[in-house]
């Protein structure tokens, strides 16, 4: 019995030991870690924390918050404004991000034909929208989709369709949501989609050729399965930017929610909720379920992910 | 025959290719054209019907009348200077803790804290910002410079590419180093810095367009116009609408964009490099 006690704890101090002249050994990593994990506890972690206690209190902002428990998270399920802002961003990001990915890949695949002219111009003016700030966007697209004045209803109307109300529709304000959103991102997708295709090498293109594939099946087969890790890393990162969606509405319904709350959104709730309504409780509550939403969204897609590289393995 | 026939398809499929992109091209640009054009148009000549693609009357005095009504300059000054404190301290900060998760990746603790990182990468920013905000405003950093840039700077996307970029420094030129009798801190400053100049200008040029874009945090921070941003103060024009009429949007839009783009144009290769890093790297 002693034996094994005294082995033991000999033992717990030369690991002890050893940790500690591993931790010396190693003094350099901690050196270089530093800088960045004081900013990372103190502006990071801490607020992550101090944000889901929030999510269990009452608070103004103003004195000390009273603690609620699940309230703010109850309360949201017969939220119906909540659920008009969950809606909006599911809906947007659900039809925005395919549409972002699809036309990204159409213009990058057209690009990279050889028979393409100022290859490098065409690349410079589709990737010139998303270096713009979203609320530049969101301003702009307020008066071109203007019904009465914006030239889109002017270019329309030499198709011979009426007046389309933009902002004035619950639909079309979506629609109109969808397409800004379109318009700033599809670009940034098809020079990503282009570096990725320019380094497929063009010989297993040239032989499925000679063995009479069409384009179209080239394009599916060969070039979209060779692209997987770049399509999910976009994917990823434009639903992550969609889910977050705000300056864009606010800016395009003139922080008016639109029509009908049809540009409220999960972010735009929750600002509102702290800022207009002074909830702040809430308002984190609503911040924890675009955590674990976002969450979802990553977990499903890095599953299968790894389910099509089994696959393909 | 045939070769005429083909040569036929080919005009053809070329001609139908080049048309497709330049409607992609027309429809990229048309909308920043629209608002450059609008800010050098009188207010009454900017809503016409039918809309003019030319200006027929030019005028250059949108821009006073933008100045006149919001502290515009001073605005653009504040967004120059926080987004390059905060491109410079990020860049730092990533160059160092990238590094240190790259070549010591033995060191005790070293692989749960880069799954930490990795984590915390996967966190809306909103979901902190509140109480963040709460915290800033305690700490009297509300409308500040320092409010602005501080609470970001512990950015786990880029201390994650900066890792991935530092383990391709060869162990070998750190080993050199060492023998010549640097410490590590010396060898890092002078040996690997200079060879890390490419991935270090995509990850400013990234930075930067982030902070210089940024629209959320300072939107909470700021309450003081002149210590608005330029996407700040352009959201408050918006809000503002009845009051703050279009031609002085579209002056504000143009110089908020302007730059950026001359920036882009210049810089071309580096911009794409850092705003598709990430996707292209892995």
């Amino acid at each position: 019995m002693t034996m094994t006690t005294v082995q033991t704890r000999a033992a717990k101090e030369r690991k002890q030991a050893s940790l500690l002249s591993q931790v010396k050994r190693y003094k350099y990593f901690y050196l270089f870690i530093t800088p960045f994990f004081i900013p990372f506890l103190i502006f990071w972690a801490w607020p992550l924390l101090h944000s889901f206690y929030l999510s269990f209190t009452s608070w103004s902002g103003f004195g000390d918050p009273t603690f609620v428990g699940a309230e703010n998270y109850v309360r949201l399920i017969t939220d119906k404004s909540f659920h008009q802002a969950l809606g909006n961003t599911l809906l947007f990001t659900l039809v925005s991000v395919p549409l972002q990915v699809g036309i990204g890949l159409v213009l990058a695949r057209l690009l990279n034909l050889k028979l393409v002219r100022f290859r490098p111009l065409f690349r410079t003016i589709f990737f010139t929208p998303y270096i713009l700030s979203p609320v530049i966007v969101g301003t702009m697209f307020l008066f071109l989709l203007d019904s009465q004045y914006g030239i889109i209803n002017y270019f329309l109307s030499f198709l011979g369709i009426a007046r389309i109300p933009w902002l004035t529709d619950p639909l079309w304000m979506r629609i109109s949501i969808i397409m800004l959103t379109v318009w700033h991102w599809a670009g940034w997708n098809s020079v990503v989609f282009l570096a990725g295709m320019q380094n497929i090498s063009s010989e297993l293109e040239e032989s499925a050729r000679i063995d009479g594939a069409t384009e179209l099946q080239i394009f599916l087969k060969i070039i979209i399965p060779l692209l997987r890790p770049i399509l999910f890393f976009t994917i990823i990162i434009g639903t992550i930017g969609s889910l977050q969606m705000f300056a864009e509405p606010f800016a395009l319904s003139a922080n008016q929610k639109g029509p009908g709350n049809s540009a409220y959104t999960i972010v735009y709730a929750i600002w509102r909720n702290a800022f207009e309504f002074g909830q702040f409780g809430r308002a984190t509550s609503i911040a924890y379920v675009l955590f674990a939403i976002t969450l979802c969204v990553v977990l499903v897609q890095l599953v299968y992910r790894r389910r099509g590289e089994d696959h393909a393995g | 025959m045939p070769a005429n026939k083909r040569r036929l398809r080919h005009t053809l499929v070329s001609f139908g290719v080049h048309a497709m992109l330049i409607v992609g091209a027309v429809l990229s640009i048309l909308p920043l054209y629209w608002v450059l054009k609008s800010s050098f148009t009188p207010l009454a000549d900017i809503f016409t019907f039918p809309p003019e693609l030319f200006p027929s009357t030019f005028t250059l005095e949108n821009y006073p009348r933008l100045l006149e009504r919001a502290p515009f300059l001073r605005n653009m000054f504040n967004s120059l200077v926080v987004a390059t404190a905060y491109t410079a301290a990020t860049v730092v900060i990533s160059s160092l803790v990238g590094f240190g998760f790259a070549k010591y990746p033995k060191a005790p603790g070293a692989e749960a804290l880069l799954i930490v990182v990795l984590a915390s990468i996967m966190v809306p920013f909103q979901t902190l910002a509140l109480s963040l905000f709460v915290y800033i405003s305690k700490l009297g950093w509300a409308s500040t410079y320092q409010g602005l840039v501080i609470p970001l700077l512990a950015n786990g996307f880029s201390a994650f590419m900066m890792t991935q970029f530092m383990k391709n420094v060869p162990d070998e030129i750190l080993d050199a180093a060492r023998i010549d009798g640097c410490n590590d801190f010396r060898a890092f400053w002078s040996v690997v810095l200079p060879i890390m100049r490419p991935a270090l200008g995509a990850l400013a040029v990234f930075q930067f367009v982030y902070s210089w874009n940024n629209f959320f945090w300072p939107l909470l921070v700021l309450y003081r116009e002149e210590m608005y941003t330029v996407p700040v103060m352009l959201g408050s024009f918006v809000v503002q609408q009845a009051v703050v009429p279009y031609d002085i949007i579209a002056a504000g839009i143009t110089l908020a964009s302007v730059p950026m783009i001359i920036a882009f144009l210049l810089g071309q290769k580096q911009f794409i490099a850092g705003l598709t890093m990430g996707a292209l790297k892995e």
